[in-house]
């Protein structure tokens, strides 16, 4: 394993969640997120993340290791990896997409729009709004004009299911 | 890309200022300022679907800058994965006109196109921001914009003007997009013949204006031959033309319409086929123009230009020897090219693996009446659109099909 010494060496950050928990990585693996950088390159070795949740970041620094030693040899690795990660339930990815947008991290950000548009596409609007707890503000003659207005998209059998 | 990064700030702000309701019972409230990253890379079809989700989600999906950055993605995922090749072509025994779907791997899908099937002719020259336009040549009557994803569509009254006899050899149409006035303009080049003494008649159509056409004043003398401009890329449609030169007389040239200047430019071809004698094919090459230029003979090579708007023509690489083709009759996002094999039947040929992709054998269709062309989804609709209704019975559906398309010819 690497030597100790090698370790000493790494510059190394603090980021501490929303719920005050501090987690210690190497400043080449922070850096892949521009908030972080930015701080970095400011002098900042301490990073205070007031809008990231430990369960997120926990996730997010699991990533961000994994996206750093990315090398040609690896590539299934790290693929099976993000396959591995999106697979979730909703909400935890849109608290994670709420991290990697805050975090600016534009590849998992990319990946994780991708992941929730490609599980709601052949989503019924009814599953959609449950999905993301969102309340009809239509009324019931209100949505079926609208209805009616784009039938063609109605249809066809639509997945009802929220996972 | 500049376009993208100006339409997710504008929409974050938006986002965080959002006027929902108080008792909306949301709890991921930060995740609401995403919901356009994730939106945009849906289907249109789901989109349509998804306006009834609420009325936030209805009024996203119809901003402007929503539709932009939708396109944006549909066009970046339609050079990735080829997800709408629109093959027009003809019924072996009725001739009438139909334009399908290709999905890969091997199946078609028949669209509900609005234009009158029974028509003599039909061209579709497109797209422009995910927006086709169907007309009759040789004079580009019954002009029709389409959008085949949101299976929408509206006819346009032509102008008063009509071609004058020995002047006028054709109408060519072209198509633009006008990105900063989110605006669609249809040209109509009424062009004259090489010998002409006068310059072409040139009539402009912006989307926006109800007024009606424009007549465009132009200096330059270009000739045009074909009835619709040869390529379409960021918007601004381009022609292979010929030109006057002092020197060396009739030669070949590429015309652009300038859609900020709203006037029209000659440039160069590449240097290879000054002579003019070769076949060329001119493509959109990740929003750039190329062009592929063979020889009309078995085994030739085919070679592949690109234009650097400061550094004009390079040419990039030869693909081939290709043999058993008549003529090329696509070039698509990917880099794949359509050509038409000797039985008539178009082939997509992969050129960087050398290998044939697929055989577009569409059945009961007339061997050389395919035209191949690729139009990303697009939410864009243009005002007086009405969805495509695909006619029943074909007496009735002729008579007032007719009836109904009589405005929009020249008389």
């Amino acid at each position: 394993m690497a030597s100790t010494t090698e370790t000493k060496q790494k510059k190394m950050l603090i980021l501490k969640s929303a719920d005050n928990d501090e987690f210690e990585i190497e400043e080449s693996v922070g850096v892949q997120s521009e908030t972080i950088k930015n701080l970095v390159e400011d002098g900042f070795t301490f990073v205070p993340l007031p809008n990231v949740y430990t369960k997120a970041l926990i996730k997010i620094i699991d990533y961000l290791k994994k996206h750093a030693n990315k090398t040609d040899s690896n590539d299934e690795e790290i693929k099976t990896f993000d396959k591995d990660f999106v697979n979730t339930t909703f909400d935890d990815l849109f608290e994670l997409v709420s991290a990697a947008n805050y975090l600016h991290i534009s590849c998992l950000m990319n990946m994780l729009c991708q992941t929730i548009a490609d599980r709601i596409k052949d989503k019924s609007p009814e599953a959609v709004r449950k999905i993301f707890h969102i309340n009809c503000d239509y009324t019931p003659e209100e949505e079926a004009k609208i209805r009616k207005a784009n039938a063609q998209a109605f249809e066809g059998q639509f997945d009802e299911s929220l996972d | 890309m500049p376009a993208k990064g100006k339409g997710k700030g504008k929409k974050r702000g938006k986002g965080n200022s959002n006027n929902r309701d108080p008792d909306d019972p949301i709890p991921n409230y930060k995740i609401l300022p995403f919901i356009p990253d994730i939106l945009s890379l849906l289907p249109v079809k789901s989109l349509l679907r998804f306006k009834c989700v609420c009325k936030q989600w209805r009024n996203l999906i119809s901003k402007p800058d929503f539709v932009a950055t939708h396109y944006a993605h549909s066009s970046a995922l339609q050079r990735k994965v080829n997800s709408s090749v629109i093959i027009q072509t003809r019924h072996e025994e009725s001739s009438d006109h139909a334009v399908l779907l290709y999905k890969f791997p091997k199946s078609f899908v028949e669209l509900e196109n609005p234009f009158p099937f029974f028509f003599p002719g039909m061209s579709i020259v497109g797209p422009a921001n995910g927006i086709l336009c169907l007309f009759q040549p040789p004079w580009g009557d019954v002009i029709t914009l389409w959008n085949p994803a949101m299976k929408m569509s509206r006819m346009v009254k032509l102008s008063k003007t009509k071609p004058v006899e020995n002047v006028h050899v054709i109408v060519s149409i072209g198509l633009a997009f006008d990105s900063e006035k989110n605006d669609l303009l249809i040209l109509r080049i009424f062009c004259v013949g090489s010998k002409s003494t006068v310059p072409n008649h040139v009539e402009i159509r912006s989307m926006k204006n109800a007024l009606g056409w424009d007549e465009l004043k132009t200096n330059l003398d270009f000739y045009i031959v074909d009835c619709t401009c040869d390529a379409i890329i960021k918007g601004v449609p381009y022609w292979l033309a010929h030109i006057t030169d002092p020197l060396y007389g009739l030669r070949e040239a590429l015309v652009r319409f300038d859609v900020g200047k709203m006037e029209f430019e000659i440039l160069p071809m590449p240097e290879y086929i000054a002579d003019g004698s070769k076949k060329k094919y001119l493509a959109n090459f990740e929003d750039s123009p190329g062009m592929l230029i063979w020889e009309e003979k078995d085994g030739c090579l085919v070679h592949v230009w690109l234009m650097d708007e400061l550094e004009g023509w390079r040419k990039r690489r030869s693909i081939g020897p290709l043999f058993g083709f008549t003529t090329i009759l696509s070039c698509l996002w990917n880099g794949y090219i359509v050509v038409e094999g000797n039985d008539g039947m178009p082939i997509l040929f992969d050129p960087v693996a050398y290998s044939i992709k697929a055989r577009f054998n569409v059945v009961n269709n007339k061997k050389g009446s395919y035209f191949i062309f690729e139009c990303p989804e697009s939410l864009f609709q243009i005002e007086g659109m009405v969805t495509v209704k695909m006619p029943t019975a074909r007496e009735s559906t002729r008579k007032r099909m007719l009836r109904e398309c009589d405005p929009y010819f020249m008389r």
